[in-house]
């Protein structure tokens, strides 16, 4: 069986730098986040009364949505075929994920309170406006300087954990949804009736031919629905 | 919950998983009254949410301390119970994961169901590491058979030494690989290694009142039309039909009680909404509860001031504790990027395997370990996305974003193939469990406490693996990407695989042994245990099957007994 605790984008750094560099705003640390305390869903939630978020209170304001609609639009713009992440719910996904009650959602909660009074104060550095009304040149600028800065050490740790964590919260959240599928191509499993055929068409022809080109054998493998074909052996593994 | 304290039964079956499910079904088919008892809720089949997308529910579905393998994985279940904690050994990181479900962990189970053959009932002679069993795969064919035919197993047969088939008559057609699968099956041959269907305990033809596979839906979070085998759907409604069946849920065993005789009497337990205690009478107890814990059922027994427990003179009650070693070893293939897309879901779990096939390899001495692993094959684009798992086909060039995002991601996705090695663990004496000394449960009863040490075999199998899937991957074309790391790194976590077996090993001696070849406990004549505490070695072939033919073939004796007034 798989494991399945895991913390996305791991943890936030503990030691928080806040000397002064030029151009560079100071992390706000000081503000306050909200404390969450309520129940979960408990261990044996009713599936068809809980529905898309969890039944605790949400905590974030609207213009916190906004940024991170405006963040995550960045992180995955839309294009001709596929929607903005900001069109797919990915407010009250990040609503629902920093409002909820358990221990490995606490880091992104401080991120989102602390880092997006960070982009207005580097936004306002930078640009003399907050993050909402920064250009999407602007506002690409700044999420370059984050994606390209370490983790670990410099004055950067906390704004390049913060873009890590929600880029990974982001892209998971959206290709999630039904519109993320489809731009990803994922064929979705449909209830069959009769045997399941294995790939078909074009996916088998791709298959037949790298296995072939690997000079593997592809006769007497078993493809498509049964009844198969039972030429292979395996022998000399009987001990003598 | 029903109040059953004062009514009397032929057997107390404590547990509705693999062996207290087929306990019930046997023992009623053969006409006995039976209780079974389970400590978690019943979860009917119209309230199993098997069509739910990940964004139909909180958090994406990912895992929290409310759910820990997920927001779907079916009853109250978890490595982390609150009201049901554990303790390991300092620099012990066992993981315990516990379903409290009727049907309990075969709603979790990955039905992969190969059998063990004549080799693996008598380690004792071959290498002399871990006993025989107290019964041979010719005596235990037939029941293989029966509990095959009423389970439900497709797949094909290898032909291989030491891996027996299924008869014609009862194996199902087995499911067509994924491309993935086809990939990696080709490779394996190639390299020497065998790779075949592999027998699930899904169905792909109806058998009684189940249906066939109709292939959309997530195995673990419980199938409502029985296709995926589970004690819940597949073997309890059957023994409810006859009529002689009673169910109690939400109940937790504290203790088998015994009379002044020294025969169970019964088995107490509390009501785990209420806190009430209660009790249940039967001529006899059979404790499925799962191994560990039937072990601390067993511990917590004793009489007061005792701490040797309830049928352990022996002392090897908790003792022999296994786990299955695995690691994981994943490869990205560049030949499979943007590749075509299809339905890969197919029956959800694995299609195909590599059994072992070292047996003369082993016997020659040339292995620097002594049991025998399999190998499972995974990923692809199988799965629905993942919430979790989408940042490993988004990071390939570094943290990029915006215009060309979209495009790496698609590329990327189901480009990767992993292999799970699934070895064979020799119990040691530094693996066991025992009842802590201080901690209890909100209930005053204490809690188990974990020890477990791998040792060498186990390490230098993980590394026979690590360099047999590279050998696969880079064959096939790929580059292997983790998995590769120090095997003491990279082995699973002791309970990790939940194969935890051998905890009330059964035997031929009373000394070294807590139960006799049927399962009865040599200390108290009316006392069986059916889960994979008697399971005297964990061989690779995972644990669930043996231990519902096992649970088949005891029940008979149980009902023999009871039949002709030995109990």
């Amino acid at each position: 069986m798989a494991a399945a605790l895991s913390v996305v984008g791991g943890c936030a750094p503990k030691s928080i730098k806040t000397a002064a560099v030029d151009g560079i705003a100071p992390w706000p640390s000081n503000i306050a986040v909200p404390e969450v305390d309520h129940a979960g869903y408990g261990q044996f939630p009713d599936y068809f009364e809980i529905g898309e978020v969890g039944p605790w209170p949400k905590i974030l304001s609207d213009q916190h949505k906004r940024q991170l609609e405006k963040f995550a639009d960045l992180i995955l713009p839309a294009t001709e075929t596929a929607p903005a992440p900001s069109d797919v719910g990915i407010a009250e996904f990040f609503d629902d994920w920093v409002s909820a009650p358990y221990p490995w959602m606490t880091d992104t909660r401080r991120t989102v309170h602390h880092g997006f009074a960070w982009l207005d104060a580097q936004a306002e550095l930078m640009f003399k406006t907050k993050w909402l009304d920064l250009s999407d040149a602007q506002a690409t600028e700044i999420l370059t300087m984050m994606s390209e800065s370490s983790r670990e050490s410099g004055p950067l740790t906390q704004p390049a954990w913060m873009y890590k964590n929600l880029r990974e919260l982001t892209i998971g959240a959206y290709y999630t949804t039904p519109e993320g599928e489809v731009d990803l191509g994922h064929v979705a499993a449909q209830p069959l009736t009769g045997d399941y055929p294995g790939p078909t068409g074009e996916a088998l022809d791709h298959m037949r031919d790298l296995i072939l080109s690997l000079d593997l054998e592809w006769e007497d493998l078993p493809v498509g629905p049964p009844p198969y074909d039972t030429s292979y052996a395996f022998t000399g593994d009987e001990p003598k | 919950m029903t109040n059953v304290v004062n009514e009397d039964y032929d057997v107390v079956v404590v547990g509705s998983g693999g062996g207290g499910g087929m306990a019930a079904y046997r023992l009623t088919a053969l006409g006995v009254k039976v209780c079974l008892v389970e400590q978690g809720p019943n979860q009917a089949p119209e309230d199993i949410p098997m069509f739910q997308r990940n964004d139909e529910a909180p958090l994406r579905a990912i895992g929290t301390p409310d759910k820990n393998w997920g927001y779907f994985d079916n009853g109250i279940c978890g490595t982390w119970l609150p009201d049901q904690p554990y303790t390991s050994d300092e620099g012990v990181d066992f993981t315990w994961y516990r379903a409290q479900v009727v049907g309990g962990r075969t709603n979790h189970y990955a039905r992969h169901s190969p059998r063990m053959g004549p080799y693996d009932f008598i380690q004792g002679d071959l290498d002399g590491l871990s006993p025989n069993w107290p019964v041979t795969y010719d005596e235990m064919k037939p029941y293989y058979d029966a509990t095959e035919a009423v389970v439900g197993i497709s797949g094909v047969n290898t032909g291989m030494y030491n891996h027996p088939g299924t008869p014609e008559d009862i194996l199902q057609p087995a499911i067509a690989p994924r491309a993935y699968e086809l990939l990696m099956m080709a490779s394996a041959r190639k390299v020497g290694v065998p790779a075949f269907q592999r027998h699930n305990a899904i169905l792909t033809r109806n058998l009684g009142d189940r249906l066939a596979c109709f292939y959309a839906t997530p195995c673990m979070r419980g199938c409502s039309i029985g296709a995926a085998f589970s004690s819940s759907t597949s073997l309890i409604p059957l023994a409810d039909k006859t009529g002689k069946l009673t169910i109690v849920t939400r109940a937790k065993v504290c203790t088998v009680e015994t009379g002044a005789d020294g025969k169970a009497t019964g088995v107490t337990f509390v009501d785990t909404q209420t806190g009430v205690e209660g009790r249940i009478k039967a001529r006899s107890v059979v404790l499925a509860a799962s191994a560990c814990a039937t072990a601390q059922i067993l511990l917590t027994s004793g009489k007061a001031g005792s701490k040797d427990g309830l049928a352990n003179n022996s002392g090897q009650v908790g003792r022999n504790l296994t786990d299955t070693p695995a690691v994981r070893v994943t490869g990205k293939f560049a030949s499979l990027e943007n590749r075509p897309r299809y339905d890969e879901f197919g029956a959800n779990m694995d299609h195909i395997y590599m059994p072992w096939w070292g047996y003369e390899a082993q016997k020659k001495g040339v292995m620097d370990f002594p049991r025998g692993y399999h190998i499972e094959v995974g990923q692809g684009f199988r799965d629905a996305p993942e919430l979790n798992a989408m940042q490993q086909y988004s990071d390939r060039n570094g943290l990029v974003f915006g215009e060309g995002l979209r495009d790496e991601i698609r590329r990327h996705w189901g480009s990767f193939v992993y292999l799970d090695g699934r070895g064979e663990m020799v119990a040691n004496e530094k693996s066991y469990c025992a009842l802590d000394s201080e901690m209890k449960n909100k209930w005053g009863y204490p809690v188990l406490r974990f020890s477990f040490e791998w040792s060498d075999y186990e390490y230098n199998q993980i590394e026979h693996m690590q360099e047999t899937f590279s050998a696969i991957i880079e064959r096939a074309g790929g580059e292997v990407v983790s998995g590769l790391g120090a095997s003491k790194d990279e082995i699973s976590k002791p309970g990790g695989m939940v194969h935890e077996v051998g905890t009330t090993r059964m035997g031929t001696d009373p000394d070294a042994t807590v139960c006799n070849p049927y399962g009865q406990c040599w200390d108290v004549d009316n006392l069986y245990v059916m889960d994979g505490g008697v399971l005297p070695t964990n061989p690779h072939k995972n644990p669930t099957l043996h231990i519902m033919a096992l649970a088949y073939r005891n029940s008979e004796n149980l009902a023999e007994r009871l039949r002709n007034g030995e109990i």
